[in-house]
């Protein structure tokens, strides 16, 4: 018997950590595997409410509040799913340039990004292109993502792009930038890939960039 | 004059509308569940929060369109403030904090993992240094002295670095604000600037009239507001 479970769906688009939980234990329960649940049921409640964002019917907070359902989902899902091909669209790390400490942007950036399938790698603020390169380095990443929220700081960009350069990094990785002073025209005067005004748009062209969309 | 004024929250009658703007809302309320969480944070940290205004007052003069002395020190505060300052000869230098134990707040939610409550609180401490720009103008006023708006560092062409000269003449060590090589204050929520004051001085324009950044999520939602 196949069983619909567009309420789990509509849990998370709502923010509603409870339900969303007794939602994923019912769809457990009726046998349905992890993996599913999680591409099917999911991750369209956190498109839906990132389409809502977009279109200025929802609220920073009310992705905040998706982002927690879907964490708490997540966390009784994942350890189900050891040894099984991850279900991730891919890594992603991310964090605020040396000299800058601003982090609530960039944090909920990083929330989208968790809550929308991707795997998430905060190496925090006040960051240095080597220690940028490590994580790229270590955690195989698909997407390097920079943020700064002062003229003084967002230059440093330009030297984690060289740096990512000389350590033969730059081919294998996606740079995507961000922060109020940023723009497009600035993303192409450093060499970025991408830069986005918000924390919605930002994985909708980091699926882009993956040719995931 | 010098002064340094410590204040509790309910001296800033912090608006309710300034915090919905901050988290993004426009003119539309946030749910009943985020009303409660704005209460809650306001509640905690009206508790522990006491903001701190620092000001002196000195003589100066713009030398030419776009530079103001103050004391034997040159800022090259760039034309647009430059067009509003003119003809002043006292000007109010100011930093403004909600104090450390704010920072430490926020760093306890993120540590709880509770990024929510993190994203309203910080919205809420923008609101307060916000508010304690304001409540300088209306000690001036109460004082009989006139304001400008106030110019910071970082805004409409006067540059961010400039923060350093600025808070030279600030009594830094009575302020508790430390400023990183990259002109970053700590604490965050802070903010320093400079306001022109007089019996006669008239204030001109408005803040997003003459602020540069086109594409920020305030002036939107101004605008919106507008419509
Ligand atoms: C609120 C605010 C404040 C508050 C709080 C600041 C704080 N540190 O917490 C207060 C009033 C205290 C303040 C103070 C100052 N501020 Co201020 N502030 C702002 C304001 C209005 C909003 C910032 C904010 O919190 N946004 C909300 C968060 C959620 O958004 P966000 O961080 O931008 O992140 C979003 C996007 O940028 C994007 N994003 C972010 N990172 C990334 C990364 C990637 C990869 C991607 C794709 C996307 C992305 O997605 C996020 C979510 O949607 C901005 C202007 C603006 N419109 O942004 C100025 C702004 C940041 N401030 C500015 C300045 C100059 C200052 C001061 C230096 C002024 C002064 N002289 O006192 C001080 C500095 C304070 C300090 N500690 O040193 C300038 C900085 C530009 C510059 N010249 O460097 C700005 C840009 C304003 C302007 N008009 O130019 N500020």
């Amino acid at each position: 018997m196949i069983m619909k479970f567009d309420s789990l769906t509509t849990a998370i688009a709502d923010g509603k950590l409870e339900s969303a939980v007794e939602n994923v234990n019912l769809a457990l329960k009726a046998g349905l595997n992890p993996q599913t649940i999680i591409s099917d049921y999911l991750i369209l409640g956190m498109e839906q409410i990132g389409q809502r964002f977009s279109e200025g019917k929802a609220y920073v907070p009310n992705l905040l509040m998706s982002g927690r359902a879907m964490k708490g989902c997540l966390e009784i899902l994942r350890p189900l799913m050891i040894g099984e091909v991850s279900v991730s669209y891919g890594k992603v790390v991310i964090g605020t340039v040396k000299g800058d400490l601003h982090d609530i942007g960039k944090n909920l950036v990083a929330t989208m990004f968790e809550g929308c399938g991707f795997e998430v790698i905060n190496v925090g603020i006040d960051v240095s292109s080597d220690k940028f390169i490590e994580a790229v380095k270590e955690n195989n990443a698909d997407i390097l993502c920079l943020s700064a929220l002062l003229t003084t700081t967002m230059t440093y960009m330009e030297e984690v792009i060289k740096a990512l350069d000389v350590a033969g990094l730059r081919q294998q990785v996606k740079v995507m930038i961000g922060g109020a002073p940023l723009s497009e025209s600035f993303a192409k005067q450093i060499g970025a890939d991408a830069y986005t005004s918000d924390a919605n748009s930002a994985i909708l062209k980091a699926k882009q960039l993956l040719g995931v969309a | 004059m010098e002064k340094h004024l410590q204040l509790s929250l309910s001296e800033l009658s912090l608006s309710k509308r300034e915090i919905n703007l901050s988290l993004g809302y426009g003119r539309n309320q946030p749910d009943q569940l985020i009303e409660e969480i704005i209460n809650q944070e306001l509640q905690i940290i009206n508790q522990f929060c006491r903001p701190s205004i620092y000001l002196r007052i000195l003589d100066g003069d713009l030398v030419n369109h776009s530079e103001l002395k103050v004391l034997d020190t040159i800022f090259l505060v760039g034309e647009i403030i430059g067009n509003n300052l003119h003809g002043i000869s006292k000007f109010c230098l100011f930093v403004v904090t909600t104090g450390i134990e704010f920072d430490e707040y926020k760093k306890d939610l993120r540590k709880q993992n509770k990024q929510l409550e993190e994203f309203v609180a910080d919205a809420i401490g923008s609101v307060i240094a916000e508010s304690c720009v304001d409540y300088i103008h209306k000690y001036l006023q109460g004082n009989d002295l006139k304001t400008t708006l106030g110019y910071s560092p970082g805004y409409c062409g006067w540059r961010l670095e400039e923060q350093k000269l600025l808070l030279s003449l600030l009594p830094s060590s009575k302020c508790n604000i430390s400023l990183s090589d990259s002109s970053l204050m700590t604490p965050m929520k802070s903010v320093s600037g400079i306001l022109g004051v007089g019996k006669n001085v008239r204030r001109k324009g408005y803040s997003c009239g003459i602020c540069t950044l086109d594409n920020c999520y305030k002036r939107k939602q101004k605008r919106m507001n507008l419509n």
